[in-house]
């Protein structure tokens, strides 16, 4: 191998330590772990005792997003594994209720709508109908919501009829489970595990790299690299003094109250979201009984009233009251020398997406893509900084929508209503209403049907719509649009239902 | 909301930017739903010395639905596999800008991180030996791109062809499609005196017409965008100092080369485009650094062969519109702005702006939002041609004239630097999702104009050297191999009946 202190490109990382036991930690450590050959790299791990706060410490359902699949096949967890394992259901997205005004709700699940005519998008010639006094909804041409209301699952069919295929799915899951899983798939891969409390971050004198952790007992762990994944940010901010950019104004909710609950009947194959007065509730359906909690802003809601609201929505079936603390916001600096911020470490988002692990995940595969020297002083501190950024600030503006575009009468709602958004938000949202166009930035997670879902469900509806749509002949395209309900219909019918899925992928 | 719909349409112009405009608009709108007219002079001449395209004129033909050998034939075509760039680095360097990859998908780390570490490992093979469309248009060779996993996927190709031709050419396609053209010169431009939008343009007949939605295709002069509306410009001559050209064609030499050459000269640079069967050439300089008289005399002696036209002398300077839509006046093409010819965005941009106008089309209310996207767009797509052309005179080791002293010490867009830097350092190239060029473009450039990064990616050290070094030969050889056994640039165009007979052109 040519990697020796002559090279000329400078001397490679060949330790990495990542500091945090949480799933973060052990997602990031695994899969540097597998990625990286073991015969240049040695990964470790401080596995860190205390769960301070924060959202991940919430025993109550954990749910993702799509690509997540990526990282379980990384880690050879197939859904069998996932389903016995970690208490698993399938994910189709979730249904929001009441967040565009009382009595509404819609399906903000992970698939396409309906097909595109002539270069014109579906939603567009779907609000030309409507105009023409068509009553079907948006998600009547979806598979995903279809199948989601049907309460039924299947993933996409091998086929290559966009219209019946073009969806996807994440997971509803036991957080401490799932944790659990990888911890023990990246020992096996050659993690490096050090139990531990850090008493001290040690910096060079010369240059302020990161030199060493060291214990409560008085181990100095030293590696090349560093990976804060520790909720509290104890080496990027402790150490280094990032700084913190806080996203409240923008996201204002801060505090959650969560428990297990019992569930009568079967688990449907998406998560809900309720708004309630001062925020809204989660319940994840997990294999045996429902992870719930409520969202709630400090300074438009007690933690009493909370507390009360909660148990009166859960009624008789509820474990115990958790309690967890949080702000919406990020690192000012993900990177800084040699010390690399990921998960909770570098962004906190509201839970209204099931961002937290997209982020990790996000993190791990753009260090990877800028694995850095031992200087790292080749520009990728900065190409991190600005592509983490510029995700997770993507990723707020799409959270940041649901509360903007409310017609609720609370205070909470009336103040998100009248708040000012990011400017590439307003932009953003600003062509959807004059036109219906759904513009897409560098960096970003939700994508057009993403946004068009939420769009349509929180009512926000476009002075116009694509002119384009005009030049379809109505009669074809009224045609056309049936024809997409009704094979839409028959395919979410045909597939088994939720349960029957996952008791067929348990007996293998 | 059909009642809010555009019923007329005016375009101002009928260059290459005014029917390329016709030609989709036509095609897009169908002519039961509104009325698009064109006028043009055919006293006002059009820039045209071959003009040569990138691939995306390939996608905005297929739209229209153009048979691609009906096309090559009419506009006097031939194949562009990329740009041969001469004495850019260094006196006596040239390499080429090509369509398509270095290399091809390793599976892992992208192939010209290998390619640095072979080479700080002794490999004394220039990274454009593993490029097919480079090592093709090298020996003069071309055939069809395949669509499968193998070498002869891994690149694409544009045209070079005469824009006297392609504009005539989808000035037929949009009269079929109802686009009404009128000749003569237009006199006034009248603006409503309450909300400023463009009401109608005068002709020197007399006749009025209105129309509610005004294309801009006027050229340089914008004649409705800058002079009526008072637009403003974007001067970018600090980053891009040439604004002269002079330019003629010539006798046909030989059988023509696949590729535009770009060949740096003391002060700016000399193309060279073939046609089937003559050559555009054209001197592109800087006024501060040459005068007229100086430069038409060096780019006479420099010619490939005998003229067959009288030099004709243009002034630009490079730069947008400080807003490309204004109410109701869309600019497209050079009415928009220009950047020099360098990298052959012109038509592109032109494509770009068309294309930006279709997703964001108006109706009588010309929502602001819709405008304030197609300016935002087309700002950063301009702003992004203008770095990529500037890297080519800011990289150059060269300081044998005040115009290379000049743009390599010059200041540069920090979004460049940015690049620069990036690449510099590690062999990183920033990407983004808009905008003309992608990583390889940039790798060809910055490695054939000497910036060779420090460091490469460090994944690059995961396979062992010996494996590594049998990838890099395997791809060699396959590059050559394919090279070898494609056609002739000139035996495809016969074969394919791109190629007008000899003699009846």
């Amino acid at each position: 191998m040519a990697s020796n202190a002559q090279n000329p490109s400078g001397e490679p990382v060949r330790s990495i330590l990542i500091v945090g036991g949480g799933t973060a930690g052990w997602m990031t450590a695994g899969v540097l772990a597998r990625c990286l050959p073991a015969q240049l790299y040695r990964i470790g791990l401080v596995e860190t005792a205390e769960r301070r706060g924060g959202l991940a410490a919430l025993d109550a359902g954990e749910a993702t997003l799509p690509p997540i699949t990526a990282v379980n096949q990384l880690f050879g967890l197939d859904d069998a594994a996932l389903l016995r394992g970690a208490d698993a259901t399938y994910s189709l997205g979730s249904s929001v209720t009441g967040f565009a005004r009382p009595g509404t709700s819609y399906f903000r699940t992970f698939g396409r709508f309906g097909a595109n005519i002539q270069g014109v998008a579906f939603h567009n010639l779907l609000e030309r109908m409507r105009r023409k006094g068509m009553t079907a909804s948006l998600e009547d041409y979806s598979i995903a919501a279809v199948a989601a209301r049907l309460g039924r699952f299947a993933p996409p069919a091998a086929g290559d009829d966009p219209l019946l295929t073009a969806y996807d799915h994440g997971w509803h899951w036991d957080a401490a489970d799932y944790r659990a899983l990888l911890r023990a798939a990246a020992q096996h891969a050659g993690v490096a595990r050090v139990a531990g409390e850090v008493a001290d971050v040690a910096l060079r004198g010369a240059d302020g790299f990161v030199e060493a952790v060291v214990l409560a007992d008085g181990r100095r762990l030293e590696a090349d690299l560093f990976i804060d994944c520790t909720p509290e940010a104890r080496l990027i901010e402790g150490a280094l003094g990032s700084g913190w950019e806080d996203w409240r104004h923008l996201l204002p909710c801060d505090r959650a109250v969560a428990a297990r609950c019992d569930r009568a009947g079967d688990p449907p194959p998406y998560w809900q979201a309720e708004a309630q007065a001062a925020g809204w509730r989660w319940r994840i359906p997990l294999g045996e009984s429902d992870g719930c909690g409520l969202v709630y802003a400090s300074g438009f809601c007690s933690d009493d009233e909370a507390e009360a609201a909660l148990r009166a929505s859960l009624g008789s079936g509820a474990g115990t009251l958790q309690r967890a603390r949080f702000a919406s916001g990020r690192r000012r600096n993900m990177w800084i020398r040699n010390c690399v911020a990921i998960g909770d470490a570098a962004c906190v988002l509201d839970p209204l997406e099931p961002t937290a692990l997209q982020i990790v995940q996000d993190g791990i595969g753009t260090l990877l893509n800028l694995m850095p020297r031992k200087a790292c002083d080749a520009g990728e501190t900065d190409e991190f900084n600005r592509l983490m950024g510029e995700t997770v600030e993507r990723m707020r503006d799409f959270l940041i929508l649901r509360y903007k575009a409310n017609a609720r009468a609370e205070p909470f709602w009336a103040e998100r209503r009248a708040a000012a958004v990011p400017d590439l938000l307003e932009h953003k949202m600003r062509v959807f209403e004059a036109s219906g166009r759904v513009l897409e930035w560098d960096e970003e997670t939700f994508f057009e049907a993403d946004w068009v879902a939420v769009y349509f469900g929180q009512e926000m509806r476009p002075r116009h719509y694509d002119a384009f749509a005009d030049t379809i002949d109505a009669k074809l395209l009224r045609e056309r649009m049936a024809e997409m309900r009704r094979s839409i219909l028959a395919a979410a019918e045909s597939l088994p239902t939720h349960r029957a899925f996952i008791e067929a992928q348990l007996r293998g | 909301m059909a009642d809010k719909a555009l019923k007329r349409i005016l375009i101002v112009g009928g260059g290459t930017a005014g029917w390329m405009s016709a030609a989709a608009l036509s095609k897009k709108l169908g002519k039961d739903n509104v009325s698009i007219r064109l006028v043009e002079s055919s006293e006002i001449g059009i820039v045209g010395v071959g003009e040569a395209t990138v691939p995306h004129i390939r996608f905005f033909n297929q739209t229209l639905g153009l048979d691609e050998t009906d096309f090559m034939r009419k506009t006097q075509a031939t194949i562009k596999l990329g740009i041969k760039f001469a004495n850019w680095g260094r006196l006596g360097d040239a390499y080429i800008h090509p369509f398509g990859e270095f290399g091809r998908s390793t599976g892992d780390v992208d192939f010209h991180h290998y390619w640095l570490k072979t080479r700080q490992l002794g490999n004394p093979r220039e990274i454009f030996d593993y490029s097919l469309p480079c090592v093709a248009a090298e020996r003069g060779k071309f055939m069809l791109p395949r669509f499968d996993q193998s070498i002869l996927a891994t690149y694409g190709y544009a045209y070079h062809f005469d824009t006297n031709l392609y504009g005539p050419y989808l000035r037929g396609y949009a009269e079929a499609r109802g686009v009404r053209r009128t000749e003569g010169k237009v006199v006034d431009v009248a603006l409503n005196g309450e909300t400023g939008f463009v009401e109608s343009v005068t002709m020197e007949s007399g006749e009025v017409i209105k129309a509610d939605l005004f294309i801009d295709c006027s050229g340089f002069r914008g004649l409705i965008i800058e002079q009526k509306l008072h637009a403003g410009y974007h001067d970018w001559s600090n980053y891009l100092p040439a604004n002269r050209a002079v330019a003629c064609s010539t006798e046909w030499v030989g059988a023509p080369q696949p590729y535009t050459s770009a060949t740096a000269l003391e002060a700016g640079w000399q193309w060279r485009i073939p046609l089937q069967h003559r050559d555009g050439n054209g001197y592109v300089y800087s006024s501060e650094f040459l005068s007229d008289d100086e430069a038409a005399d060096r780019f006479l002696k420099n010619l490939p062969g005998k003229p067959i036209s009288t030099p004709i002398f243009l002034r630009f300077t490079g730069g947008i519109r400080k807003k490309t839509w204004i109410k109701n006046c869309v600019s497209v093409g050079l009415a928009g702005g220009f950047i020099e010819p360098l990298e052959s965005s012109s038509i592109y941009l032109t494509q770009q702006a068309i294309t930006a106008l279709i997703e964001n089309f108006p109706n009588k209310d010309f929502e602001a939002a819709n405008i304030d996207e197609v300016n935002r767009v087309m700002d950063l797509e301009y702003e992004r041609v203008r770095d990529f052309v500037t890297l080519h005179y800011h990289a150059t080791e060269r300081d044998d004239t005040p115009l290379w002293n000049y743009v390599r010490n010059m200041p540069i867009p920090e979004t460049l630097a940015y690049k620069l830097r990036l690449w510099r350092e590690r062999g990183h190239v920033v990407k983004y999702k808009d905008g003309m060029f992608l990583p390889p473009s940039w790798h060809a450039v910055f490695i054939g104009q000497r910036i060779v990064p420090k460091s490469y990616d460090p994944r690059a050290d995961f396979r062992p050297v010996e494996e590594v070094h049998r990838m890099m030969e395997d791809i060699r050889l396959s590059v050559d191999r394919a090279a070898d056994s494609m056609p002739t640039h000139q035996s495809f165009l016969n074969g394919s009946g791109s190629m007008i007979p000899a003699g009846a052109a």
